[in-house]
Parts: C-alpha cells; structure tokens; sequence
C-alpha cells in the first residue's frame, strides 16, 4: 500500500488521486452540480459570492469609483484618507482610492487564476494522458519529472522561478504554472491508466481503434470530474501563492493593481493607516476562503471517496 | 420451543429513513443455544434488523421505534452509555470480511485484551479467558501475537468468536460470516459455532443470504423482503412447506436444495452433529 | 521486502534531489547582466572581465558549469552572496536555526491544535452536535485561506502594538547578551536556553515565539485537522470500526484508540509536507516580526536580486523538504503493520 503526498499546494487536504474506476460519468455533472446546492449550503453561498466578484471584476471600470485609480492615477492631495463617504475603504499613500484599486486587482488575480489554472490543466492533462495511455519508458520519464516537480513546494520553485525571470504578472503566471501541472499531470496519468485496463477499451484497440480516438472518446471524459474538482480547489491556492509572491516583490509591479503588492506597500502603515492593507488582504482571505469552500462542496459531491483522505 | 427466556427479543420493530421503511419485525426471539438465520437479498433490511440487535442505530439518522430487548435491557431509545454496557458483554458481533473486520493496526490479542478491560476485566483473568476461548474456537494460543493480515481469513472469523466467547456474551450476531470465505474454511467456521451452541448455549443471530447455509445450521429461519418480514418459522417448514411466494422463489434459486436435501437435526436444544461435511453444507 | 522498499525509496529521492540541483543552478546562473561585471564592480576593464569570465567558469558549456556546480555543492561552496558578500553557505547556516525553531514551534502549535480538532470534528459529524463539525469545517478552510502576512500584520497590530501583551519583533530582548548570555550549543536559541538552563533567556525566546509562531501556525493548523477528520472518518468506515463498536466501545474510543494509528500515516505525511510549506511561509512571516532566520535573509536577497543567495535557498528548503520526505515515508513504515507488505 503506498500513499501518495497530498496536495498541499492546492490549499486543501486534497487526497491522493482517486482511481478512477468510480468517477461517475460527464452526464450527470449537471443534475449534481444543482443538488450541491440544496446539500451544501456553504459551498452554494461561496459560488454566489464569487460570481459576485468575478462580475465586480469584470465590470470593475464601470463599478469602481474612481476607475482611474485602479491603474496610473495619483492624487498627492487625497493622500491616507480614512474610510468615509467619499472613500469606502480610504486611500492610500498617493491619494488612491483602495475599493478601486481593490476591484481592479480582482481582475489582476482572477486573470492570474484563470491563466495558471489554463496552462496547467492543459499542459498536465495532456502530459498525463500520455504517461498513463503509453506506458512503457514515456511514462517512466514523465512521471519522474512530475516527481522532481512535486518534490518543490509549490511557492518555493515558483518563487525560484520568479528570481529569474522579471517581475511581472507574465512572470506569475509562468512560475505557478510551472510548479502546478505536476498534479494535473497525476490526477489524468493514473485516470487514464486506469481506463487502459478497462475490456471495453481493450476491445476498441484490437477493432484497431485509433488510440487517439479512445482518450478522446474515452480517457478525457472520465477525466472531466477529477480535473473539474482539483480545478475549483486549487484556484484558491493560485490566488495566494499569486498575492505571496508580488507580496515578496517577485510578481505584478505598480501601478498596477494587485492584492498582495497592496498588502505590502500599505505594511509599514499598517499601525497608523491600517486600511491601506487591510482591505485588499481580506479581499485574497474571501476569495480564496469562497474557492476552496465551492472546491470541497464539489469534491464532496462529485467524488465523495476522494474526501476520505485515503485510496 | 425451548422453555428457556429469549436473550433477544424484537417485537413491532421499524426502522426508517425518513419517510422509507427499511426494516419492519414484527416478532423475533434468540433463546440459547439457539441458531435464527435472517435470510433475505441485499437491501431486504436483514443488516439493518442487526445493527437494531446492537443498538447501533442510535445516533444515526435512523428512526427506530417498537423494542429491541437484550439481555433484559431495552435499547430502542436507549441511552448511548446503556447500548455500549450491552454491546460486546450481551451480543458480539461477526462481520463478513475476515481481516477487515479486525483492527489492522494492532495484534489481536491487543484487540481481545483492550475488549476485555472495557467490561472490567483485566490481568490474569483476561488471560485466562482469552485461552479459554482460542482454545474453545481451536485457534493456537500464540495467534495472539499476530497482526490480522498475518492470519488466514477463517482463523480471523475464529478469532472474532473467540472475542465474544471471551466477553462471555450468549448472542452472537453474524453478518454473512462465511460468505468470504472457502467452502472447507466455511465449515470450519460453522463447526465451531455448532460447538459453541452445544458446549455452552450460545446463541446465534445468523445474517446470511446463502440458503444452503441456513438449511444446514438454522432452527429457525426469518425472511425478509424490501423492509418487511415476509415469511417466518421452524426452518424445516420454511425451506420445505412454506406456501409464500417469495421463499419458494428464493429456494427456486438455490439448486441443491430444490433436490430435497433436508436439514440435519430439528429444532431446539437437541445436539446436533458438527462434522465439516456437513458444516459445507 | 522492506529492504527493496528502502532502496526504491532512496533512488527516487537521489532522482529529485538532482532535478532540484539543476534547478537551484539554474537559478544560480540567471544573475541579472552579467555575474562577472557583478563580480568585478561595474568599472572593471575588458581584460578584467575575461579573467572572472574564466575564473567563475562562464566560457565554459552550460554541463561543464552544471558539472562544476555539483562538484562545489559537494564541497560545500554555494558561492558568495552578491548582498551580503559573504559565501552562501555560511548565511544559510547562521540564518536557518531560527527559522527552525520558528517553524518548529508553528508546526508544534499545528499538530496539538489541528489533531485534536479533527477528532472532535469527525466525532460529532452529521448528529446533533453537528455544529461542531462545521465550526472546525469552516476553521480550518479560513485558516486555510488566510494570506499569512495579513495574519501576521493583524496579530502584531492587536496584540503587540495596541495591545502591548506580546513584543512587535525580535528573537529575544537584546539586553540580555549582556546580562544573561546564552552559551551557544545548537544555534537554536530556545534549544540552547534550554539545555544551558537560561530561564531569562527561555522565557524571552518564548514570548517573543508567540506571535509569528501563531501566524505560522494557522495554515498548517487547517490542513491537519481537515486531513486528521477525513483520515479517522475514512478508517471509522471500515467493517474494523463496526466491529469496536460492537464490542462496546463508543465513538470517542474507536477514532482515538483504534482508528488514530491507521489514520496516523497520511496525517504525518502531511506534517512533513507542511513543514516545508510553513518553511516557505516563514519567508512572508519573518520579515514583519523582524525574525533573524532564512525569511528575512530571502526577502533581502530578493529585494537585491541576490541569485546566489536565492539558489542557495531554493537548494537548502527543497532538500529539508526530500529528506522530511524521506524519513516520513519510513516512520510511515514503522507506524502501519500493512505498509510493510508492499
């Protein structure tokens, strides 16, 4: 019996991965995407609050007070202002309203998840379904690179990677994903694995059924509720290893807007001026609280086992 | 049958999942010495029926009304402390899967003596009565050193009646306790709790879905279907004169005992011969 | 059998200890510019630059540098730091005691808060008391979710600067290296306050101990009581939890006493993976309480785009991170009697 580490990285106790032989099929998503609703009501309320901030991000130019402030805009005179009426979460040391500034790096982060999160279901999956469907030397060698890979915490390659590249929001992306298609790379080797041994694909490949029909037809659709459910766990911990570090200084530059270089630029204010950090600090606390409560709900429903730790 | 008083007694007994009835008895008595077999296909409410005997539906969201006696205790709507006093000293438990149902972690004579200081018995004279029950379920006495994956999957069944034989408990209830198992493991299995019927009156509640089995080991047989007790007797008349629909389509499904074979001894305190040919039965 | 498992588990940890050389050397040799002109000072001649080129190996092919860079780490050279002008190696080694002793104090702090809290959350799952289930469920995911530095900015501002209980920074009172110096054994100074019986010295590593110790401690905190609940959860399904329960024991007793050593072996595996998490985490703690260790040394190597110093890091935590790994695995080993058959 061998236990595999859990994804720390992905900010929840994730289990190992589960072996697919019980992933229910991609047909009933919907109906038990609806029942999550009725059984969890947390997980529900967390999905209404961040299509709450997904549209505040989205629509942030038109939302946010002083949409200019979200990214060049300085107002020297405006400067350390208190929360009040004109300034819900108050300014900051240039005279920048922070609710703007806030909204905007909510694009910032949000951007920065749905890129990562892209890049390494895509680059995992498609990694993954090789390993596990080829087998053989193929397989050998990219699950050890998927090791060493692993072997880093996820913050700490990332942060290694940032070192060498400049800092950016490109710079972000690049470095978590990097450190994040491993799991991907995982979860989809040993789905795809296990549907390789399953007769009716055996079956297929002796009808000379093209092997890339059979992931197509068979392996990625299993696939789908495993990735689906490490997806929504992990886009919480993307949004803080992303705010960690433009926090260290390795990621988004001013002016723009961005939750953690905020947190950091209003730090050694915090004593005086605790508004300045406060407010886009909590921003990451909910979003990455509401992703990682939506993750488990999910994970829970979609694929109960996998909550028990163990396989 | 037997003058002697019931050591489990079920009367209008009914277990629901909110609006489902899963497990309805109208009537059921263990007395010693006694084996009731509980047959019925999966989903019948034959476990459910169990987990009643051991109170261990409180604190689930099962609702159970009626009454469930045990030993003289009353556990429909008992207290948790009361259901845990009656468990383990005035029922045991046998489940279906050998090692699985024994604590992966710990030697098994780890497992008995933790058992034993639970009901307040400890030191030598927990010794003494783990022997006492290796020796009465023929397992050797340095079993107890092993882990449970270091056994075979009867010795491991064995082992499990030698904790109720231990705790000194008049019921043991058995869930499908030999369907994991060989045929020649089975038997021996059977035998020993023929024995332990004889030599000390313990009483079985058999959970089993296997007819064969029952036919040779039951006195008296209860059939459940969806929930409810559907048929009920001397297992002779059930397995051979029953007019019910249902056991006939049961017994219909079991071939060897649509030829004829009856079962051994009759009912009752009799003894009954326990050889492993016919404990395979 | 255990001895086969040993040697497989020792060749795939050589594995990935050479993938995380080559990363830390990548890192190394991406030093902005060029590390000859950063080695030579900005105003140093063509024939000068040549001579570093030569010296430091950069005329040489990237594997012979690669070669070069295993043969140095081998000897213990991880090359000088561009900040602190000093060789790596010996930062790291000043530097890593104290985040040691902060990491282990947090992780500490994590393992007798978060088991006890899984249990009790697996205890009174569904049932009446459910509230408590869902009170830790929603604890853990917040502690979870808590950006470390905004918990570690929170903790220093409501109780050490408003407050006053606990001090805002610093290891321990610096007026005590005169008036009760700690002799050093350890380099950890709670370990060598300790041994040496330097209560002043103790109590003032301590309370200083307290707050960053505590930031540090809510993610770790979160992952292990959630794992510590679904591992017991998972083990009080099986038919052996049935069985305790049917000899008597009650719920409390089957999760402590007979589920808590099988659940054991994924809960400590995520100790040792959260360590090395909570070692990274540190980098964002130590700088706010002005914490003498690898955090504060990161953040300045960062803020200077020390490379040296950065691989160095990168090198030192993936390796502590392997061989945590390593000995979980085999404490692992130890713990669970079924291990041992595969």
């Amino acid at each position: 019996m061998s236990i595999h580490p859990s994804p720390v990285t992905s900010a929840a106790p994730a289990a190992p991965v589960p072996p697919a032989s019980r992933v229910p099929g991609a047909g009933s998503l919907a109906s038990r995407l609806g029942r999550l609703v009725g059984r969890d009501r947390l997980a529900a309320a967390s999905a209404v609050v961040l299509v709450v901030i997904v549209l505040l991000a989205v629509l942030a130019p038109w939302v946010a007070p002083f949409p200019g402030d979200g990214t060049t805009a300085t107002h020297p005179a405006d400067r350390l202002l208190a929360p009040g009426a004109a300034h819900w979460f108050g300014t900051d040391q240039v005279g920048r309203d922070v609710l703007s500034r806030v909204l905007y790096g909510a694009r910032t982060s949000l951007g920065i998840a749905v890129a990562v999160l892209a890049i390494s279901a895509v680059v995992g999956v498609t990694l993954g379904v090789v390993a596990g469907f080829a087998g053989g030397w193929l397989r050998d060698v990219i699950m050890r690179v998927t090791d060493v890979f692993l072997a880093f915490p996820a913050l700490l390659l990332s942060l290694a990677l940032a070192a060498i590249l400049r800092p950016s929001v490109e710079t972000t992306i690049i470095a978590i994903a990097a450190t994040w298609w491993p799991w991907y790379a995982r979860l989809s080797a040993s789905v795809a694995q296990s549907v390789r041994t399953r007769p009716y694909v055996d079956a297929a490949r002796c009808l000379g059924v093209s092997p890339a029909r059979i992931v197509w037809r068979h392996v990625l659709p299993n696939s789908l509720t495993p990735v689906l459910v490490q997806l929504s766990l992990d886009a919480g911990g993307v949004i803080l290893t992303a705010a960690s570090l433009s926090y260290l200084g390795l990621g988004a530059t001013e002016p723009t807007s961005e939750w953690g270089l905020m947190v950091q630029s209003g730090q050694s204010l915090f004593t005086t001026h605790w508004w300045v950090s406060a407010f886009p600090g909590l921003a990451i606390l909910v979003t990455a609280f509401c992703f990682n409560m939506l993750g488990e709900g999910l994970r829970d429903l979609l694929d109960p086992r996998a909550a028990g730790g163990r396989s | 049958m037997t003058a002697a008083a019931p050591l489990v007694s079920v009367r209008d007994l009914e277990v629901r999942y909110g609006d489902r009835v899963v497990s309805a008895v109208p009537a059921l008595d263990v007395r010693p010495g006694q084996c009731v077999a509980v047959v019925g296909e999966s989903g019948s409410g034959k476990s459910t029926l169990l987990l009643a005997v051991l109170g261990l539906l409180n604190g689930t969201p099962a609702r159970v009304s009626g009454s469930v006696l045990v030993g003289g205790t009353e556990l429909v709507g008992a207290s948790e402390r009361t259901a845990q006093g009656v468990r383990g000293s005035a029922v045991s438990l046998v489940l279906q899967s050998p090692q699985g149902s024994l604590n992966p972690t710990m030697r098994l004579g780890r497992l008995a003596r933790h058992a034993l200081r639970r009901h307040g018995v400890r030191g030598a004279e927990a010794r003494r009565r783990v022997a006492e029950a290796l020796d009465a379920v023929r397992l050797p006495a340095d079993i107890v050193d092993r882990y449970p994956h270091e056994v075979s999957g009867g010795q491991a069944q064995r082992f499990a009646i030698a904790t109720a034989v231990a705790l000194g408990a008049p019921v043991i209830a058995a869930d499908e306790p030999t369907s994991a198992l060989d045929v020649t493991v089975q038997a021996e299995v059977m035998a020993v709790l023929d024995r332990l019927r004889r030599e000390q009156g313990t009483a079985v509640l058999l959970v089993s879905h296997d007819l064969a089995l029952v036919s040779t080991v039951a006195d008296h047989v209860v059939v459940m279907q969806d929930g409810a007790v559907v048929d009920a007797g001397d297992v002779d008349h059930v397995l051979h004169r029953s007019t019910v629909p249902y056991t006939r389509a049961l017994l219909a499904a079991v071939p060897r005992l649509g030829h004829g074979r009856s079962p051994s001894a009759p009912a009752g305190a009799v003894p009954r011969p326990a050889t492993t040919e016919e404990g395979a039965g | 059998m255990l001895a086969r498992h040993l040697v497989r588990r020792l060749a795939q940890a050589v594995v990935v200890v050479l993938g995380v050389v080559v990363v830390s050397f990548l890192v190394a040799r991406a030093v902005p510019g060029d590390a000859a002109v950063s080695a030579t000072g900005a105003r140093a001649s063509a024939s000068e630059l040549a001579a570093a080129r030569e010296r430091l190996g950069l005329d040489q092919p990237l594997p012979v540098q690669l070669f070069r860079y295993l043969g140095d780490l081998v000897r213990g050279d991880l090359g000088t730091s561009l900040h602190t002008r000093q060789p790596v190696a010996s930062d790291l080694g000043s530097a890593l005691p104290a985040s040691l002793e902060l990491v282990g104090a947090a992780m500490l702090l994590a393992v007798l808060l978060g088991i006890p809290l899984g249990i009790l959350a697996a205890r009174f799952r569904g049932g009446r008391a459910g509230g408590v289930d869902v009170s830790v469920r929603v604890g853990s995911v917040l502690a979870v979710s808590a950006p470390v530095f905004l918990l570690a900015l929170v903790l220093q501002l409501v109780f050490a600067t408003r407050l006053g209980w606990f001090p805002t920074a610093g290891e321990y009172d610096r007026a005590l290296d005169t008036t009760s110096p700690l002799s050093v054994w350890t380099d950890i100074t709670v370990v060598d306050a300790l041994i040496t019986g330097n209560g002043a010295m103790l109590a003032s590593v301590l309370h200083h101990l307290v707050l960053p110790a505590l930031a540090l401690a809510a993610y770790p905190t979160g992952v292990i009581a959630q794992m510590t609940r679904a591992a017991l959860l998972e083990e009080a399904a099986q038919d052996h939890a049935r069985m305790e329960r049917a000899l008597g024991f009650g719920r409390l007793a089957v999760l402590v006493r007979f589920s808590l050593r099988a659940a054991s072996a994924p809960v400590l595996q995520l100790v040792a993976l959260v360590f090395a998490y909570a070692l990274v985490n540190s980098f964002l703690v130590e700088s706010i309480f002005n914490w003498p260790g690898l955090g504060s040394y990161t953040a300045t190597a960062i803020s200077s785009v020390d490379t040296p110093a950065i691989a160095g890091v990168t090198l030192t935590v993936a390796l502590v991170y392997v061989v945590l790994n390593l000995a979980v695995d085999l404490a692992q080993t130890a713990l669970d009697p079924r291990v041992r058959l595969t």
